[in-house]
This record gives C-alpha cells, structure tokens and sequence, in this order.
C-alpha cells in the first residue's frame, strides 16, 4: 500500500522535474531540475528492487555528470549564471522537499541487505540477492562489455582533455 | 598484250602516289619528281606497246578483257572487278597518260618554288590512277568508283591552296555539283540492276543486241539519269557552275583535269553505254539540245571573261557541248575524236596561260596584258597554234573534228541544228581571236618585269603543239566515214544487228560544199575578230564600259550563280539557321543541358538538406525512428 | 500497479527528453535532455530486469549505459566548451557553418 503511495509521489516528482529541465529559460536551473528528476529516479529503482542502480545512480549520474554540467557552466563564464541568485526566497521549500526525497529513498533501502521475495506489493517474480548477484554476472558473464566500457572512458577522458585544451 | 601490262599501269601511279604521300616527307625534290614522272612515264610506254600489238590485231581480238575477282554477288545478279581493253578504253588511257606525262613534266617548273609540292604530285598521281580505273573498267559500278575518285582528286587539286578561301570554295562547289550529277547516276545505275540484273558493259550490250523485253521507257529513264551524271561530270549546261570556279587551282590542274581528261569522262562514259543510248530514242535528241545549248551559251560566256583562265573554262564547257551534240547525233567516233583533238590543244592552251601567268607574276586579265608575242615568242607561238585548233581552221586537228561533228549534225537532225552548231563555232572563233588578239598582240599594256619561261616549260608546250597540229591526221581520209580513227575504234562500236551507221543520204558533194563554207565562215570571222580586237583595244574598253549591262551579263555566265544562289543556297542557308537554332539549341542543347542541370539541382535539394542546424537534424533523427518503428511493428506483421 | 505503470512513466520520460531536445535552442538544456532520454532508457531497463524473465542482465547494461552516457558528457561538455570559445554563443540555431 504505502510502496503506491511512493510511486506516485516519485512519479510526480519525476515528471515536474523532468517538465522542468526541458522547459526553464536558465541553464543551471535545468541542471537543478534533472538533478531533481534523478533523484527521484533513484528512488524509483530503489523501489523496483534494484539498489546497485540507486546507489550506481545517485553517485555516478548525480554526484559526476550533473557536478560536471554544473563546472563547466562555470567554466563558461556566462553572464546569466548571476540570476541563480535571485531565486533564494524559494530555497527553504526547496530543501525541505529535498531531505523528505531523501528519506523516502533512504527508507527503500531497507531490503537492501537481504532478497526478499516480496516488494511494493509485486509478485515476487524475478527478485534477486541484489548486489552478490549483480557482481557475479558482471564479473563473469559481461566481463568483456564490463572491460570495453573502460576502454571507452578512457578515450573519452582523454579526447575530452586534448579538445579543451587551449 | 598480257593482263599483267594492264595492270602494271594502272598501279603504278597509286604506288607512286602512296609511296611520295606515305614515306615522302624527307625525299629530295628529285627523288620526289622521279618517283612521280616513273609512275607515270612506266604505264605510258606501256601503253604504247599494247597500241602498238593492238594495230596489228584482227578485230575479235582487239577487245581484251579481264576479272580480277568477284566484288559483291547477290542472288539475281553480281559486281566484279575486271578489265575491259578495247580500242576505245586504249585511246582514252593513251589520252591520260600522254596528256598527264607532259603535264607532269610541266609541273616541275610550274609548282617549283610551293610548299606543296609533295602533295601536289601526290595528287596528280592519284588522280591518274582514278582515271585509268574509270577508264579501263569493265562494269557500271567500277566505272562509278572512277568517277567518284577523280572527283576526290579534282576537289583536292583544285583547293589545293586550301588557305585561299575562294580555292576552297571553289574545291566545295565543284564536289558538290558533282554530286548532284552522281544521285543520278546512282539512281541509273540502280535501275540498270533492276532491269538488266548485270552491270557489266559486255553483258549488257549482248542483252540489247538480241531481243529484249525491256521497254523504251524504262531505257530512257535508264538513259537519262546516266546522263544528269554525265552532266555533272562533264559540266553540262545546267550543271556547269563549278567549272569556271575551278580555275582557282593551279594552271596544270586546270589543264590536265578540266580539259583534257576528267571532263571527258562524262563523254567516254556516254560512249560505253551506247547501246542503252541507242534503243532510248527520246534520250539522245534531248542529249544533243542540252549540248548545243551549252556550246552556245558558254561560248557567249567566254566572249565576256576577262579571267584568261575563265576564258579557257568556259571554251572547254563550250567544247565539250560539242561532244555531246555528237553523241546526240549517234557518230561517237566523232565525239571520241573530238575528245581526242581537244584534249591536246586545250590542254596546250591551259599550258600556255600558265606560262603567261607565270612570266608576268600572275597577272589573269587580258586587259592588263598585250604585245605579249614579242617578249615571249615561243610562248606566242604554240599558243597560236592551240587557238588555231580551237577555231576548227585547216590544216589543225580541231578543224577536222569539228567539221566531222557539224556535218553527222546535219545528217541527223537537218539544216537548222547545224545552223545553230555552224553559229556556235563561230561565237568560239569570236573569242578565240579576241584573246589572242588582246593578250599577245597589240600595245603592250603590262607594267613590270617579265621572266621567260625555262626548257622545262616550254617543251611541253612545244610537243602539245606538234600534236594538235598532226592528230588532224587521223582524221582522214575526210568525207567518209572509215576515217583513220573511227577505223581504230571501229570494234568498241560495234553492234551487229542493230542500225549504228546510217548510210549517207546526202551526197558527197554536198558534204564538201558545206564544209567549204564553214570553213571559209570560220577564216573570216577569226580575221575580222583579230583585226578588231588588236587594232581597236581602247573603243573595245570604252564600249564595255557603256555596254555594261550586256557585258556584265556575258562575264557572269548570264548570272547562273547569283540564280542558284537564290534558288539553292539560301533556302538552304535559311534552313540550317533553323536548325541551329530550333532543333540544335532548344531541344539537343536543351535537354542535355537540361539534364544536367536536373542533376545538379537534385544535387541542390538534398545538399539543402544539411542545413547546419542540429535541431534539423535532431527532427529527422526522430522522424526516422517514428518511420523504423512503424515499419517493424505495424507494416512487416 | 502493474508493469504497465511503470512502462508508461518511461515512455513519458523519453518523450519529454525529445521533445525537449527538438524544441530547445541553448545547447547545454540539449545535453540535458538527451541525458533525460537515456536516463528513461535506463529506467526501462530495470522495469524489464525486473518483471521480464531475464536475471539480472538489465541492470548490467544499465551500468553500460551509465558509463557510456558519462564518456557521452565528457565529449559532449567538451565540444561547448569549444563552440562557446568559437561562437560567444550558445544558442545552436546561430551556428550553421556546415550548411549545405
């Protein structure tokens, strides 16, 4: 019941934040909405059952590529980034929303640990043992998907640095 | 007389021609003159020897001939390539190959200081090889590849000097009235396959000495369009524009080409078709109008010339009038004759104008010339006696021929025909007394150095002159008709079982009295003509000047050209503008250029697409999946 | 709330990412929402791992997908970064040099 209840809420979020990103005039506000809306998305797979996506996302979409927009906005010295300043009378709401999204997503962790076989009143079709199994078959079945995709970082860091070099 | 001495002379001159035109570029001037003099001089003294095995043959005998191997071979009848010797064929190969050694000779001297002097022998060559194979050939159709060649021959010879425009107009001119006459022949020799299904003379003429079921009609037409070639050839009244043009070659051409042999060839090619022309009853009347009326009107026109070389041409079309109211008059032996004869002095006239115009620095105009017979008088001399031929006076071989002519004239269409011959010979007096009188005698009118001519040239002139005086030789005994010469040629005319000689139904006496008085009209016309014209040379200037309408008239050939330049050439003219412009821009340049254009402009649509806009992309991006996704969920199930 | 939900909250998603992406001129907000498209990706992925017979293969690629979409970023922020020092602007409807 209550795992509806969070769906909905998340959907909600998702969907005005991703309305958001497409459709604010200021660049860092974008980034701000899909920041939004990834939160909420991890929250969404953490309540399918997939945990390692959360966390994955939380770090990697959230924590690297979002911080990365956000320098190289930065980076490009745009005379309009001073207007972020203006919208400080909203940040209180704003921070509530965001720890409750916080909690809320921190909460769907609860099975983490142990597989269950029952989530969000789903039938327990397909559930796994979440991050042992997950490391299992990267390890071994998609190792080399797992390797090229390093590869690939690789290059991409590299070409990323050469073009912008001055 | 073996087959292979015909042979050797009729390749001879094309080995000389390709030998001096192939590999002749880094021969000396001797080596050149020698190589072509040989390959002319060699099938001469041939020549002469089979005259000579062929005087003593009987009759049968006389006709050699010969094939070499089968040309094209249809079901209902077949083309060879073969060999027909006979008196005839033998008297016209002496004619080319005489009148072409001498000229040949004449040429060293002549064509000495060109640049062309090479191709020029390469030319002359070439055109004697053509003749011969006009000459001694023994079907229709290798007689017509002849024809064809010496054309080639006359059309390079006479734009030799091809920088020159009006040569090469006149070279353009020439080739294609000719051509005009040739769709005649081609459609007659057609016919004569249809009808006869053979176009070799032999077989041809054992078809019409036995009974046939071929109609008078169908003869006449056959006739008839061998003579509109024939007309070409031979620059017959209509078709004779392109004689008087072709004096823009140089002088030996114009003496060995358009007097004393190309031009004959329509005459000799009337005479190997004699029994055709024979049982073509409303052909020959209408052969014999068209040459008076040519000997008439030309010999008008060569009153009026100024040109001394148009003069010649316009006495050649005149002459050659002669010949074909010859052969209208059924004595081809005459016109043969005639041929024969003329050849000689026109070909010594031609000769002669050339050493004129080439001792004065190229001056044509007889206005400009006189008292000429001083400075140059062995020049004077022969050409005296060509004019002396020319005018039909006794003792030269022109009077013999002619009188021949005049009085089978009279025998076959009566009084008033040889009236207008006996008018038209004395027009040709007319004119002959007026260039001798005006170019040679009189006050000397030319300002500048005259060079004499050398041995080179004027020994030619000298043996061309003996000629015309001595060939009136066989032309006796006169007043019969077993002359020398018709004796000779006597077998290629003849046609047992069919009515070639009509008996004379005048008599003798009346022969010599006609004679007598063409002959006595003829010495006081030529007197009369040169008093006037030697003495009285300035009133003649005058009166050309107040007479101007009807000496204009006279120059312009009665203004021939400027009516086939109405009638032809510029309807023509008019229709090829039409073309460029209609068919060749709108549509041929249109729709190629149309075409590429369409290309391009594809091109342009879809290099529009590459806009440089992302989002463009970004949409067909989309678009493209909307249309992936349709295709593999919706239409494929 | 069955899978259907789920699938229907991912295809919104996707269709707000292209709209966004056909619509917006500033380049950086068509980062985004290219980044919008491929987080739906992703999302759709873990519905499918997770309701569709398949083990844990799904999520696997959603970490592919994540490495990739961040090598993604890294070029793509990359080329702005040069587009922004070539043209002063980011707006990429003025910028149509490879225009055919």
């Amino acid at each position: 019941m209550i795992e509806q209840i969070i769906f909905w809420l998340l959907s909600t979020v998702l969907i005005l934040s991703a309305l958001g990103t497409v459709g604010m005039t200021d660049a860092v506000n974008s980034v701000m909405c899909l920041l939004a809306a990834m939160l909420a998305l991890a929250g969404l797979y953490a309540l399918l059952g997939a945990h390692v996506v959360a966390l994955f996302q939380i770090i990697i979409y959230i924590g690297a590529v979002m911080v990365l927009f956000l320098f190289v906005i930065m980076l490009l010295d745009l005379k309009k980034t001073m207007k972020l300043l203006s919208l400080r009378s909203f940040s209180g709401g704003f921070g509530v929303i965001f720890v409750c999204l916080v909690g809320i997503i921190a909460w769907l962790f609860r099975h983490a640990a142990v597989s269950v076989t029952e989530t969000c009143g789903l039938p327990a079709v397909f559930l796994t043992r979440n991050i042992h199994d997950i490391a299992l078959a990267l390890f071994s079945r998609h190792l080399l998907v797992f390797e090229l995709a390093s590869v690939l970082l690789l290059v991409a860091t590299i070409g990323a640095i050469v073009m912008t070099r001055k | 007389m073996s087959h292979y001495q015909v042979y050797l002379i009729i390749f001879l001159p094309i080995m000389g021609a390709l030998i001096n035109g192939l590999m002749g570029y880094s021969f000396s001037k001797r080596s050149i003159t020698a190589i072509a003099l040989g390959s002319v001089g060699i099938p001469l003294l041939l020549s002469l020897g089979i005259a000579y095995d062929m005087l003593f043959l009987s009759a049968e005998r006389k006709v050699m001939t010969d094939t070499l191997y089968r040309w094209l071979s249809e079901q209902t009848y077949h083309i060879d390539i073969g060999v027909l010797l006979d008196p005839l064929a033998l008297v016209m190969v002496l004619v080319v190959l005489v009148i072409g050694f001498v000229i040949h000779c004449y040429s060293v001297r002549y064509m000495k200081g060109d640049p062309g002097f090479r191709r020029f022998f390469v030319y002359l060559n070439l055109f004697v090889f053509f003749m011969l194979i006009l000459v001694a050939a023994d079907n229709l159709v290798l007689l017509f590849v002849g024809w064809e060649g010496v054309g080639l021959c006359s059309y390079l010879l006479i734009g030799f000097w091809y920088d020159k425009k009006a040569a090469a107009d006149a070279g353009r001119k020439a080739f294609i009235v000719n051509r005009i006459g040739d769709c005649g022949f081609i459609l007659g020799i057609m016919l004569t396959i249809l009808t006869f299904h053979t176009v070799n003379f032999s077989e041809l003429k054992t078809i019409l000495m036995n009974d046939h079921a071929v109609s008078t009609t169908t003869l006449s037409l056959i006739s008839f369009l061998l003579f509109m070639g024939a007309m070409g050839k031979s620059a017959q009244f209509p078709l004779h524009v392109w004689l008087p043009d072709a004096m823009e070659g140089p002088t030996p051409v114009s003496a060995l080409i358009h007097a004393a042999t190309m031009v004959n060839a329509g005459v000799y090619f009337m005479c190997r078709i004699f029994p055709v022309l024979e049982q073509a009853v409303h052909v020959l009347p209408f052969i014999a109008a068209i040459g008076l009326v040519t000997a008439i009107y030309a010999a008008l026109s060569a009153l009026g010339q100024r040109d001394i070389k148009k003069v010649l041409a316009y006495s050649t079309i005149s002459q050659i009038g002669f010949m074909f109211m010859a052969i209208g008059s059924g004595i081809y032996a005459a016109s043969v004759f005639h041929l024969v004869t003329h050849g000689f002095f026109k070909g010594l006239l031609f000769l002669g104008a050339g050493a004129v115009m080439h001792a004065l620095e190229g001056e044509l105009d007889i206005h400009r010339m006189g008292g000429l017979a001083a400075r140059l008088p062995m020049v004077t001399a022969t050409f005296f006696l060509g004019i002396l031929a020319l005018a039909g006076i006794f003792p030269l071989s022109g009077f013999f021929s002619k009188d021949a002519i005049l009085w089978g004239a009279f025998e076959r269409y009566g009084v008033f025909y040889w009236g207008m011959g006996l008018s038209a010979a004395l027009i040709t007096v007319l004119y002959c007394g007026k260039l001798f009188g005006v170019a040679f005698l009189g006050d000397t009118r030319f300002n500048g150095r005259i060079r004499k001519p050398d041995s080179l040239m004027t020994i030619p002139l000298v043996v061309l002159a003996c000629f015309a005086l001595l060939l009136g030789g066989l032309g006796l005994p006169m007043f019969s008709e077993h002359t020398i010469f018709a004796q000779f040629v006597e077998p290629s005319f003849f046609m047992p079982g069919a009515e070639t000689g009509v008996p004379s139904a005048h008599s003798r006496v009346l022969e010599m009295i006609m004679t007598a008085c063409v002959l006595v009209g003829i010495i006081v016309t030529f007197g009369i003509a040169l008093r006037y014209f030697t003495r009285y040379k300035d009133t003649m200037m005058d009166r050309a000047v107040t007479h101007t309408t009807v000496s204009h008239l006279l120059l312009t050939g009665f203004g021939m050209d400027k009516l086939y330049h109405v009638m032809w050439v510029r309807p023509f003219q008019r229709i090829a503008h039409l073309c460029d412009t209609l068919i060749d821009r709108l549509l041929i340049d249109g729709g190629v250029n149309g075409t590429a254009k369409l290309a391009a402009e594809i091109g342009y649509f879809f290099a529009s697409l590459q806009a440089g806009y992302v989002r463009y992309y970004a949409v067909s991006i989309v678009f493209g999946i909307f249309v992936f996704v349709g295709v593999t969920f919706v239409v494929m199930p | 709330m069955g899978i259907d939900h789920f699938i229907g909250l991912g295809i919104i998603l996707f269709s707000i990412g292209v709209i966004g992406f056909l619509i917006r001129s500033n380049v950086i907000v068509l980062l985004l929402s290219v980044e919008l498209m491929l987080n739906a990706v992703n999302f759709l992925f873990v519905v499918f791992s997770r309701f569709v017979h398949g083990g844990s293969t799904g999520q696997i690629y959603v970490f592919i997908i994540m490495t990739v979409a961040a090598a993604e970023v890294a070029v793509g922020l990359a080329i702005i970064v040069n587009l922004y020092r070539r043209f002063r602007t980011l707006d990429v409807s003025r910028v149509n040099l490879l225009k055919g």
